[in-house]
């Protein structure tokens, strides 16, 4: 089934469009996208399953560095070009749209 | 320098205390009922003062809170599973250790029960990024996380049951 390019699912990706070659955590990308970290994780396993983002999980201590190990999202190179391609097909998020996503909540 | 008190000993310690309290308290009421006309009782009052020790004792042991806030006696089924091999949880906590504040402990627990409703492998590794983005963010926007992780929960069960039904099915037609 084809991804749907709803208004959350737009942001998630131009997030990781802004440097398609960096890797990006789930409360850096809550941050970047102003998505609640509930409403990200869904989008991030859909476009995991659907191939256009690998996951890792950060190579650490957690004892040292006294925190939990982040999982890292990064766009595959097909993610990128169909993320781009559909971006550009889609209507970008009005500021109503927007407005509305803060307001109910979908935004932190 | 002062010796780090152990929170886990601590915590053994005023448990040991309380069951001594209810042990003597039983012991003594029995003393007083036997010597009285309801002797014929006595059995009921240890199997109540029983049950509630034994009650108070398990309930007690359950600490709730993330691993890196737990002491001994959490979570025994995420610590067999934990990433790697490592001995501690997912995301390879060693218990006890101190660590950053993570969510509240209701809502620990029900980050938990709501893993435990999501297939085995999801589930875990769910609550461990949840576990590990609210060990990091904000402490005034924690519960607002928490609480969006817990309502994004149902539905993300539902898709995570139906993708594994469908990758079984998958599996079992596949010839060979």
């Amino acid at each position: 089934m084809a991804l749907r390019l709803t208004v959350q699912v737009q942001l998630v990706l131009q997030a990781f469009l802004h440097d398609p070659a960096s890797e990006l955590y789930g409360l850096e990308l809550s941050e970047e996208t102003g998505l609640q970290p509930g409403t990200a994780y869904p989008i991030l396993l859909r476009l995991e399953h659907e191939g256009w983002v690998t996951s890792r999980w950060e190579d650490i201590n957690p004892r040292a560095e006294k925190r939990p190990a982040r999982r890292y999202y990064r766009l595959t190179a097909n993610g990128a070009a169909q993320a781009s391609a559909r971006l550009a097909g889609a209507s970008r998020p009005s500021g109503t749209a927007l407005r509305r996503l803060a307001e109910g909540g979908g935004v932190a | 320098m002062m010796p780090a008190v152990d929170p886990r000993e601590d915590a053994r310690k005023r448990r040991a205390g309380v069951v001594a309290v209810m042990t003597s308290i039983t012991v003594v009421a029995a003393t007083i009922v036997s010597n009285s006309r309801y002797r014929d009782w006595v059995w009921v009052l240890w199997l109540v003062s029983f049950t509630i020790i034994i009650a108070f004792t398990t309930i007690s042991m359950q600490q709730v809170g993330p691993p890196y806030r737990r002491g001994r006696g959490g979570d025994s089924r995420r610590r067999r599973r934990g990433r790697d091999g490592e001995v501690g949880d997912v995301n390879g906590h060693v218990r006890g250790e101190a660590g950053p504040a993570g969510p509240a402990p209701y809502q620990w627990r029900a980050l938990l029960m709501a893993s435990r409703l999501m297939p085995g492998s999801a589930g875990r590794r769910w609550l461990a990024e949840a576990e590990s983005l609210l060990s990091e963010i904000a402490p005034a926007r924690r519960g607002a996380a928490a609480r969006s992780y817990l309502r994004s929960a149902p539905r993300l069960t539902t898709m995570m049951w139906v993708r594994e039904v469908l990758h079984a099915v998958a599996r079992s037609r596949r010839p060979g």
